[in-house]
């Protein structure tokens, strides 16, 4: 378990890995603003939730006391978030959140590593799932099964 | 070449022969020659080697002669093979020259006989009208003579004629005038003369009409064994002229039937072949438009296939889709994901 686990615990999607990154890039930006104020108190209100209290716990850990422990973490951290693996999903349907992390924990155990999901729907494959991941495909989809027997069933 | 050969084999035997004189006369010297004695003997054995030598020059003598000759024979007759050899391929050139310029020249003549044959009818024609030219020019000269011999005849007789009444009148006139007192006995005379006179008048006539006609019988005659001699012979010419223009007729009717019906064999060949080609040719587009029909059909049912296929896949896709809840769907992305981990599509 690295330094940055617990803040990937918050990022399951490509979205939220978005959102973190221009989390990332604000606090970098505000890292010279305002003298003396924490990076937290900088960026209160610009960035998300998640972010602020994953900055706050290091704060409180005096981790980041100095702009240049400020700027190598916010590096660090964002190259690690984009050194992530990712596999892209595409749906029939919109799935919850509770099932997009059902998936995500589900990959990451069969898997033994965090992988970011990105997800696309499209009601084209009817159902299953289509995948891509670190340069594989693989179509689950139910329209392929559909397609192979409807074909099957007219040039028997 | 010959005399050559002669030349050296004389020279050879020469050779020989003057060889062998020499060992036989070295044998008779030799055998001539007294047994030495003793006080002798060193020189006789001296000459002794020296009799050995000599043999032994004589020997070599002969024995390189003899290889020279034969080495020389070897040459000439090597030489005279080789000349003979490009005697011979001179000669069969020149024979092969010569068959081709006799196969060019029986082409030439081939062609040079049709138009001398074309030619010889022009002038057997051209001699036919001439003759027949002749003919009525002689026929026309001998009308003229006869007529002109008549006249001539007929100008004699008249002449003669106005001599004779000349004459008569005169020898009347001479009587009258000499005789009036006599005039009755002259009369009578005269009547009797006259009568004798005319007799013999009528009598020359006579012969002189029968010499006449005699002459013109003669002369016609003459004319119509001329005429019938001449139509005989140009009868005769006109015959021999029509025959051979006939045969020549024939010849090239002949050839000219050969040559139409080899054209209409050839003909007749190329338009089977031609007919044949068509029909193999037609048979083969006939073959390319099935298959290009069969081709298109199967494309077609495949594209009939193809959009029922899609029809139905699409059917089948929205009437799934519809009829799948989320639990399904959920259920299926689980299943999906297993299968993907069965198949080790998540192992690097």
């Amino acid at each position: 378990m690295n330094t940055f686990s617990n803040i990937t615990k918050e990022i399951t999607t490509k979205t939220e890995l978005v959102y973190f990154l221009d989390d990332i890039t604000t606090a970098q930006e505000s890292i010279f603003k305002n003298n003396g104020e924490n990076l937290s108190n900088k960026i209160k209100g610009e960035v998300s939730e998640p972010f602020l209290k994953f900055l706050e716990k290091k704060e409180q850990e005096k981790a980041l006391t100095s702009k240049d422990e400020q700027k190598n973490f916010l590096k660090e951290l964002s190259d690690y978030l984009q050194s992530i693996p990712q596999a892209k999903l595409t749906l029939a349907f919109s799935p919850s959140k509770d099932f997009i992390q059902e998936i995500s924990n589900w990959i990451e155990k069969e898997i033994g590593e965090k992988t970011i999901l990105n997800l696309t729907i499209n009601h084209k494959i009817t159902g299953g799932i289509v995948i891509e991941f670190k340069g594989k495909y693989l179509d689950l989809s139910l329209a392929k099964k559909i397609n192979k027997s409807v074909a099957q069933k007219i040039y028997e | 070449m010959l005399n050559q050969l002669l030349n050296n084999t004389i020279l050879i035997a020469g050779t020989v022969a003057f060889l062998s004189g020499l060992l036989i006369a070295y044998l008779l010297i030799k055998s001539s020659i007294p047994k030495p004695k003793d006080k002798d003997r060193v020189e006789l054995e001296i000459s002794h080697e020296l009799e050995k030598e000599l043999e032994k020059v004589i020997r070599e003598a002969i024995g390189e002669s003899s290889g020279d000759i034969k080495k020389r024979i070897k040459n000439i007759t090597e030489i005279s093979i080789d000349k003979y050899e490009k005697h011979f391929k001179e000669l069969n050139k020149t024979i092969r020259k010569s068959n081709s310029e006799i196969e060019k020249t029986l082409a030439k003549k081939e062609k040079k006989g049709e138009k001398e044959i074309e030619k010889v009818i022009q002038d057997f024609t051209k001699e036919t009208n001439q003759l027949k030219d002749q003919q009525k020019k002689i026929q026309n000269k001998l009308l003229s003579q006869l007529e002109k011999e008549t006249e001539e005849i007929k100008r004699v007789k008249e002449v003669i004629l106005d001599k004779l009444s000349n004459h008569l009148k005169e020898k009347v006139s001479q009587v009258s005038e000499t005789s009036r007192n006599v005039q009755k006995e002259i009369s009578n005379n005269a009547k009797e003369q006259n009568k004798r006179i005319e007799e013999a008048s009528k009598e020359k006539m006579n012969k002189l009409e029968k010499v006449s006609n005699q002459t013109i019988e003669n002369l016609s005659n003459r004319s119509s064994e001329l005429f019938n001699k001449l139509t005989q012979k140009t009868t005769k010419i006109n015959k021999d002229l029509s025959s051979k223009a006939i045969n020549v007729a024939e010849q090239i009717s002949n050839r000219t039937d050969q040559k139409i019906d080899n054209f209409g064999e050839k003909l007749k060949n190329e338009l089977l072949k031609l007919r044949k080609e068509e029909k193999e040719e037609v048979s083969k587009r006939i073959e390319k438009a099935k298959q290009e029909i069969e081709k298109y059909k199967e494309e077609r049912e495949k594209e009939i296939n193809e959009k029922i296929y899609q029809i139905i896949a699409k059917v089948a896709k929205e009437t799934m889709g519809k009829a799948i809840d989320t639990s399904s769907h959920k259920q299926l992305v689980m299943e999906s994901l297993k299968k993907a981990k069965q198949e080790n599509f998540f192992n690097l």
